[in-house]
């Protein structure tokens, strides 16, 4: 049984929550939306067994602090970097989901000194999102433009978290009902918490900001070992675009997967798939 | 919306019923309880209906516990009919519905003819070869079903709840789902339907069937993987005067993926 221990500390001028387990090359995930670190609770134990993983809840996620600012990815990787000063770790692994891939692939970039290898999960990258964005798109991204637009979703959404939720775990997986029971209610009762609605939204609305930092280094790849996979059966990703070609505009060491009967919650969906792929890429990384 | 008792050869028996007047509409279940028509029951009131949904005997809130050979479709076709002359309905026409199992029942009672049913409504339901469903299935082996305890019916039960509903479920919902399986004979009552799960049953129906020209509806969630859509689309294609409705993105239970549209669908039909 891996301990698993919670810790909460202040980096980057805000409260993180993180859990922290097992021991060996620090190993960081970083979960989406609409989930929190709790979303990786098949990755954990099986990644403890040979790493110390560390998995925050993100800025406005979760236990984190939901401060009103702050959420351009370029910040949210900063949270991240500071995190791992005041736990004084140098350099990382990094496995990123949804909006932790975000994170993540910006976290890549502004500090490749501090990233041995990184894994990106179901995502497709920024500036490609707004560079491809159509009225098919819009079809199967209508959160993402529903979330930006100011106010209006929180009044319709505080309140009746279980339904916003229990819409997007039905579209987003492959069977519908896999997020469902104690772990469907974990989830409602981190989205009503106070502040967590507005949180999670407010990653959205960085998008602007996202963007231009997106494309202001668009013509630097990654150049660590990358790890790209995704659900095979998500509409949104890689029923929709050319995984293999988007990721490869965006590092040059790269490897792809595409998890059979998945779709976007792939590390929850098929966590055994998931875990063998990242056990495997991880491989050589001794810290 | 309440829930009633009444004795049939002498059990209690409950249902779900909701409206004073208006004619009878009887609704049955198969695998699961009166809780899958529960969605719906308002809307049919409101549109003039009186919608019954009963537990079968063993089933849900009612009382007894059924042999296998008492849970047969043809033994609960005869039951159904004991329990609408309890009623006291006997004499005038019964609009008819059935999920699951339930729904091979509606169609034994419609050929048997016992009562005068002018129109049958199926979500979701066996018929022809579609059944058992493997998770049934493997409780007809006698010494499968001779090693299931109440325990592991109720476990089972979860993991059908939870695919049923085809989409994301709190705790609580699952949990009032499975509650009459927490009790053993209830357990016991739905591994005797599982032992009785026969195709034969609703084989030796088509032919009767095919020679029926009473309006049938299909009420079918796309997705269920235990009742598969394409038989439905055969019994529309073969069956006199069917109808087949798909609900899209829904289970064996559409009436939890988008009841307003079925209770439309419902009252269109048997208003009709």
């Amino acid at each position: 049984m891996t301990k698993l221990k919670h810790h909460t500390v202040r980096a980057n001028g805000i409260r993180q929550h993180y859990i922290d387990a097992g021991e060996g090359p620090p190993v960081v995930l970083l979960h989406g939306f609409p989930e929190t670190n709790y979303g990786w609770r098949h990755q954990i134990p099986a990644l403890a067994r040979h790493y110390r993983v560390i998995a925050p809840d993100l800025r406005g996620y979760g236990e984190t602090e939901k401060p009103f600012v702050g959420y351009d990815k370029r910040n949210m990787a900063k949270d991240l970097r500071e995190l791992m000063r005041v736990l004084d770790i140098p350099k990382i692994a990094l496995v990123g989901h949804d909006r932790g891939a975000r994170v993540a692939t910006r976290f890549a970039k502004d500090h490749p000194e501090a990233v041995d290898r990184l894994v990106v999960m179901d995502n497709v990258p920024t500036r490609i999102v707004a560079r491809e964005f159509n009225a098919k798109m819009a079809q199967i991204y209508w959160f993402f433009m529903f979330h930006l637009v100011p106010d209006l979703p929180e009044a319709l959404i505080i309140g009746r978290e279980d339904q916003w939720l229990r819409h997007l775990f039905s579209e987003w997986c492959y069977n519908p009902q896999t997020i469902s029971g104690d772990v469907f209610d974990t989830y409602v009762a981190a989205y009503r918490s106070p502040g967590a609605v507005r949180g999670a939204l407010s990653d959205y609305r960085a998008n602007a900001e996202d963007v231009a930092q997106d494309m202001a280094d668009a013509d630097t790849k990654i150049a660590c070992p990358t790890l790209s996979l995704w659900g095979a059966e998500f509409e949104g990703v890689g029923k929709m675009f050319d995984m293999p070609a988007v990721w490869a505009e965006m590092a040059s060491d790269l490897r792809t997967f595409a998890v059979p009967e998945s779709g976007h919650l792939v590390q929850e969906e098929q966590p055994e798939i998931v875990n063998g792929l990242l056990i495997d890429f991880l491989k050589g990384w001794v810290g | 919306m309440k829930r009633l008792s009444i004795k049939v050869d002498g059990i209690p028996t409950s249902y779900l019923t909701a409206g004073e007047s208006g004619p009878l509409l009887l609704l049955l279940h198969g695998t699961y309880w009166s809780r899958v028509w529960q969605p719906v029951l308002e809307d049919l009131t409101k549109a003039g209906l009186r919608p019954v949904a009963v537990d079968l005997p063993g089933f849900g809130r009612s009382g007894g516990a059924p042999t296998p050979a008492e849970a047969t479709v043809p033994a609960l076709a005869r039951w159904a009919v004991r329990f609408v002359e309890a009623l006291g309905e006997a004499d005038k026409p019964v609009l008819l519905g059935g999920h699951d199992i339930g729904g091979g029942i509606a169609q034994q009672m419609l050929i048997d003819a016992a009562l005068d049913i002018p129109r049958l409504m199926l979500m979701n339901a066996v018929m022809y070869d579609s059944w058992p469903a493997p998770t049934v299935m493997r409780f007809r082996d006698p010494d499968v079903a001779a090693a299931t305890t109440p325990a592991d019916i109720l476990a089972a039960r979860r993991q059908s709840v939870i695919a049923a509903l085809a989409r994301p479920a709190s705790e609580a919902e699952i949990l009032e789902w499975l509650d009459p399986w927490t009790d053993p004979r209830v357990a016991r009552s739905w591994l005797s339907m599982a032992v009785s799960a026969d195709h034969r049953y609703t084989m030796a129906l088509v032919p009767a069937l095919k020679a029926s020209a009473k309006p049938k509806l299909l009420i079918w969630g796309e997705d269920d993987g235990f009742q598969k859509i394409e038989f439905a689309e055969r019994f529309a294609a073969e069956i006199p005067n069917t109808r087949l409705v798909r609900i899209p993105k829904s289970g064996h239970i559409p009436t939890e993926n988008d009841a307003p549209r079925i209770a439309r669908e419902m009252i269109g039909f048997f208003k009709g």
